[in-house]
């Protein structure tokens, strides 16, 4: 039976129900009725006998238990005369007053139904929460998988798994502050927590704080930098913090340097090129021409257009303000990003990397490729990859001197020289 | 499903209702025995389907149903079990529904206990009721339901909690003794109704009205005081009253209700003050309607709040001007009708009855103009806001009820219809002489101005009174112990009720008077470590910490306390902040009570000079609650009075003149 029809049969069981109460004493055999009288006279006598308890106490004196004997009295005389008046007066109420009130328990009846049916929902099943968060695998309730999860970790809270499941979840419905209680449980529990972790919760914590790097957050970053020194989130971040602290030269330096180091086509790079050139104007530098190592292409005109200074860290905010095509592109991409967990976006990173890795086997002759190539496996901690890359660049380019000149000046910078 | 069948049960309850007032009534005015005999099984159907729509509301509520919105909105999973339960009343629609809860369990104790009850007075009187709850209950379904439902797709999984504040044993309590005492006085308005139809009120009527109103009455007491000892230890405030519009709204249908009570027992002695009884019954349940209202409507902060919800508001007015005003009406049609009878002089039992009424009633009504006049104010001015404080309550209600409480000891002395006046007063030798020695050693030895001496004399004078009224009652020492003992073994619960409430009043007296003449008062942001001196004790705070509670995190403050050098207890004053709502940190104040009173420590915010603690010192202020205590016991006991069971009426004299079916 569907909860439809169980509902109604328990529905319509209540009705009848009432109706049974409501239409009921109509078929019994009238009972005696009494005339008021009646009632008064009980209640005269028993006002009577108390006096007479209060008599036989002694609490109130014979003058007064007289005058109340003799009211008493007369109230008993009327009540008696009214009630052989009385007795004629009361009907018991014939066949016209059992149609009435058998339409008028119609007429309520149907009342119920007609306004229930405008105002309920008939048939719709409960939804307790311990039956909600039982079912919820079943019935794909994201919400309730979270609240279940948040359950278990309450009774355990060193489950790791459950932290580090929980955080990116948080992220993505923008409840910062379990975000971060996630991830600082996650580095609790975690014997070793690598750059990623910290550089998750440095973020979440960033987020939590509307832009602000509050200073829980740069020593996160810090660790994330000391674990893989050079990688660009901590390095990004730790510059915003220098900026929004109002060391702006020494905020100036890292992120030019974190230019530097960016492959071409990681697309954070036009924001932050774009942050070095407001600060290079704030700062009353000229512009420094693209370093010729990266073979960038102009940043969008995003140099010229930025007149606010960009204090916000948050790469995806920072949109550019030239529409062109190229700047659309990156928005989109960007906010692709903003809308990934740390992972999924080192990931794409990484990704990213590889595609040029493959490009390069194809057509080894692209110099600039490869400079990016190398620095990218840099920034990654992927050491080994780099100095594979750099090797496989110098048998490209064996016999020009110039080229060969330029990996080894690079290979020099990064410290990938023996 | 439980939670459909519930609100399906709501509404046939309100076709029932609707039923069950106009059948009996019609058949009343038909003097058709065979119409009215269906009232009372219509209100014993009423009473089912309404505590069925009400177990299923709380079901939801004790399952976390977050799908019903009165629940998401007033709920949390994290909740403990018993706010769980007592959270479905507290909030807006769940209170009305256990307003209409308890009305329909009154129409269903009428239906029950009135084997003793005239037909066509039982008709009436359950038809009124049978009126009241489907106003409400027809407010409820359309405008006020708790059973709205939040779409299965969109249900959230958390509540967002009840409000804090409301979290407390006390508060779990104080809305169904409230309304309890509230609801309770439709019986008597409904009787009083039902007799100016019949244009009959006489001794037997008030024999039949009087248990009801003492049993509102007792509720009434015992939820008011419940209420403003929540207000002392959990506003933090160190204050117990503050003639606040809630507050006032449940204290004028106990005025109007206590006067009701006294006048009841002149129309069942005396046959008298017909139209004084009937009045303050509609009285008496026009302001528990308005106290519903003040309280419900959201009127009272201010103007706007009602204009914010116009729905809800004008509906419970039209209820309140359906009710109120016809009931006036009619009064106004019929109370001429009443028979005048049971003359009396003006010194007499009766004389000083009246007197209660009418200052009674003058006091009810400086309070409802004081409770009202902000509000008329703020319409009028379009919204300007002015307030009336407790000078403007203590000047005029202050001075109505000194006089009523002066006389009251004398009251029970006089006899019926007329009395001496000096006989009785010799019969109060001794509380007189107590009373002028509490007021001389309260000036001598206390040190007290002349304001507190006095009120402490009053009390005094209020508590001997009751007793020696007793004494004399039970002729101690007067005579023989065995004929003391038989007469106190003896005595009815009626009279128990009155020595125990009238004392009850003395000590409130004292109790008021005490603690405020003598309260100590300091306010100190301390460091840990730091000390505060107060009448002999020593406080010392120790510091803070964190605790966290089933749904809440809480700041303890740590405190120690010291008297003559001698450690006498660590008490812990907490903040506590609750989950799922983000709003004021309620207090819970570390509380100690020693023989002379309490001493009640509040923390407050941490600033520079480190953290704001209040302490307090009051002087016997327990005498409050017990004086409450010792009304609601009177009252209580007053209801097991075997006499107010009244004998059923023979039925063996009359026959029924029975028309043949047609």
């Amino acid at each position: 039976m569907s909860e439809g029809s169980v509902f109604w049969l328990l529905a319509g069981g209540m009705l009848v129900l009432a109706l049974v109460f409501m239409l009921a004493p109509l078929f019994r055999i009238p009972r005696r009725a009494l005339a008021r009288a009646e009632y008064d006279l009980a209640i005269y006598r028993d006002q009577l006998r108390e006096l007479e308890e209060e008599i036989a106490q002694g609490s109130i004196d014979e003058e007064v238990a007289e005058r109340a004997r003799n009211e008493i009295a007369r109230r008993i005389l009327a009540a008696d005369a009214a009630r052989k008046q009385a007795r004629e007066q009361l009907t018991a109420g014939g066949g016209k007053s059992v149609i009435l009130a058998t339409l008028m328990a119609l007429g309520a009846s149907g009342l119920a139904i007609f306004l229930y049916l405008q105002l309920g929902q008939p048939g719709r099943p409960d939804m307790p929460l311990e039956k909600r968060l039982a079912n919820a695998a079943r019935n794909n309730d994201l919400a309730a998988l979270v609240k279940r999860a948040e359950q278990r970790l309450a009774k355990n809270p060193d489950d790791l798994r459950g932290w580090l499941a929980l955080a990116p979840v948080y992220e993505q419905m923008g409840q910062m502050d379990k975000a971060v209680e996630a991830w600082r449980n996650a580095i609790r529990l975690t014997k070793k927590p690598s750059a990623e972790l910290y550089n998750a919760y440095g973020e979440a914590l960033v987020r939590l704080s509307q832009g602000r790097i509050p200073t829980e957050a740069v020593k996160a970053f810090s660790k994330a930098l000391e674990l893989v020194p050079g990688n660009p989130m901590s390095r990004y971040y730790l510059a915003m913090a220098d900026l929004q602290a109002g060391r702006r030269e020494a905020a100036y330096k890292k992120l030019k340097k974190l230019l530097d180091d960016l492959p071409s086509d990681v697309p954070a790079r036009a924001i932050i090129a774009r942050q070095v050139a407001q600060l290079a104007q704030a700062l009353g530098k000229k512009p420094e021409e693209p370093s010729t190592t990266a073979r960038t292409p102009k940043p969008n005109g995003a140099a010229t257009a930025a007149t606010t200074p960009a204090n916000s860290p948050r790469m995806a905010q920072a949109e550019p303000s030239q529409a062109g095509p190229s700047a659309q592109a990156v928005r989109e991409r960007m906010k692709a990003m903003q809308e990934m967990s740390p992972q999924q976006r080192m990931e794409m990173i990484r990704n990213m990397v590889e595609g040029l890795d493959e490009r390069l086997k194809d057509d080894p002759s692209d110099l600039s490729g490869w400079l990016r190539l190398i620095r990218a496996r840099m920034v990654l901690g992927e050491r080994d990859k780099a100095r594979t890359a750099l090797e496989n660049a110098r048998r490209a380019f064996a016999g020009k001197a110039e080229a060969l000149s330029r990996l080894d000046a690079l290979a020099g910078r990064l410290g990938l020289k023996e | 499903m439980i939670v459909e069948l519930g609100h399906f049960a709501l509404v046939l309850a309100l076709a029932v209702a609707l039923y069950q007032t106009v059948v009996p009534l019609y058949g009343a005015h038909k003097n058709d025995a065979r119409l009215m005999s269906l009232a009372a099984p219509a209100a014993v159907a009423q009473f089912l389907l309404v505590a069925f729509a009400f177990a299923a509301l709380v079901h939801a509520y004790v399952y976390s149903d977050f799908s019903v919105l009165n629940v998401w909105q007033n709920s949390h999973s994290a909740k403990p079990f018993i706010y769980k339960i007592t959270g479905t009343w507290a909030n807006h629609e769940g209170s009305m529904l256990l307003w209409v809860l308890i009305l329909a369990l009154f129409t269903l104790a009428i239906a029950l206990f009135s084997g003793n009850l005239p037909l066509s007075l039982k008709a009436r009187a359950l038809g009124v009721q049978g009126s009241i709850s489907s106003a409400f209950l027809l407010y409820i379904v359309t405008v006020s339901s708790p059973f709205v439902r939040i779409p299965p797709d969109r249900v959230p999984l958390e509540g967002q909690g009840m409000n804090p504040l409301l979290q407390d044993p006390a508060l779990a309590l104080h809305p169904p003794m409230l309304y309890a005492g509230y609801v309770g006085f439709s019986v008597a308005f409904a009787f009083a109704i039902a007799a100016l139809m019949e244009g009959r009120v006489d001794s037997a009527w008030g024999r039949w009205v009087r248990p009801w109103t003492l049993a509102a009455w007792t509720f009434l007491t015992a939820g008011i005081a419940l209420g403003s000892w929540w207000a002392y230890y959990e506003l933090g405030w160190g204050g117990w009253w503050f003639w606040d519009p809630v507050e006032n709204a449940s204290f004028m249908p106990w005025l109007a209700g206590t006067a009701l009570l006294h006048s009841a027992i002149v129309v069942e002695k005396r046959n008298a003050l017909k139209t004084w009884t009937v009045l303050l019954a509609l009285i008496a349940f026009s302001f528990s309607l308005i106290g519903t209202f003040l309280v419900r409507s959201g009127v009272l902060s201010s103007v706007h709040a009602f204009a914010v919800d116009p729905e809800r508001g004008s509906f419970i007015l039209a209820i309140l001007a359906f009710f109120i005003g016809g009931s006036l009406f009619l009064y106004a049609l019929r109370a001429n009708t009443l028979k005048i009878e049971g003359r009396f002089a003006p010194l007499s039992r009766e004389g000083a009855l009246v007197l209660n009424n009418v200052l009674l009633s003058a006091a009810t009504a400086a309070v409802f103009i004081g409770t009202l006049f902000p509000l008329i104010y703020e319409a009028a001015t379009g919204g300007g806001k002015i307030t009336v404080g407790a000078p403007y309550f203590n000047l005029t209600f202050g001075t109505l009820i000194i006089p009523l409480l002066i006389i009251l000891p004398v009251g029970p002395l006089l006899a019926w219809k007329k009395a001496d006046v000096k006989a009785a007063l010799s019969r109060m030798k001794a509380s007189m002489a107590l009373t002028a020695l509490a007021f001389v050693l309260s000036l001598v030895v206390l040190n007290a101005s002349i304001r507190a001496a006095g009120g402490i004399a009053l009390g005094v004078w209020l508590v001997a009174g009751a007793l020696e009224e007793w004494a004399g009652r039970v002729m101690l020492f007067r005579a023989p112990f065995k004929v003391t003992w038989k007469r106190i073994t003896s005595m009815p619960g009626s009279m128990w009720a009155m020595t125990l409430a009238h004392a009850g009043v003395g000590l409130v007296v004292l109790g008021i008077v005490i603690s405020t003449a003598w309260k100590e008062e300091r306010i100190v942001a301390l460091q840990p470590g730091g000390k505060v001196q107060i009448a002999g004790f020593e406080v010392i705070y120790k510091g803070m910490r964190k605790a966290t509670g089933p749904n809440y995190l809480a700041e303890q403050g740590l405190f120690e306390i010291y008297r003559n050098g001698k450690k006498v207890g660590e008490e812990i004053s907490e903040k506590r902040t609750f989950l799922g709502r983000r709003s004021m940190p309620t207090t819970e104040v570390a509380l100690m009570h020693y023989t002379l009173g309490d001493l009640y420590i509040a923390i407050g915010d941490e600033t520079k000079m480190g953290r704001t603690v209040r302490v307090y010192f009051q002087p016997m202020i327990y005498l409050l609650w017990l004086g409450a205590l010792f009304m609601a016991i009177g009252g209580f006991v007053g209801l097991l009075d075997g006499r107010f069971r009244v004998g059923v009426a023979e039925r063996t004299e009359s026959r029924l003149a029975a028309q043949p079916a047609e």
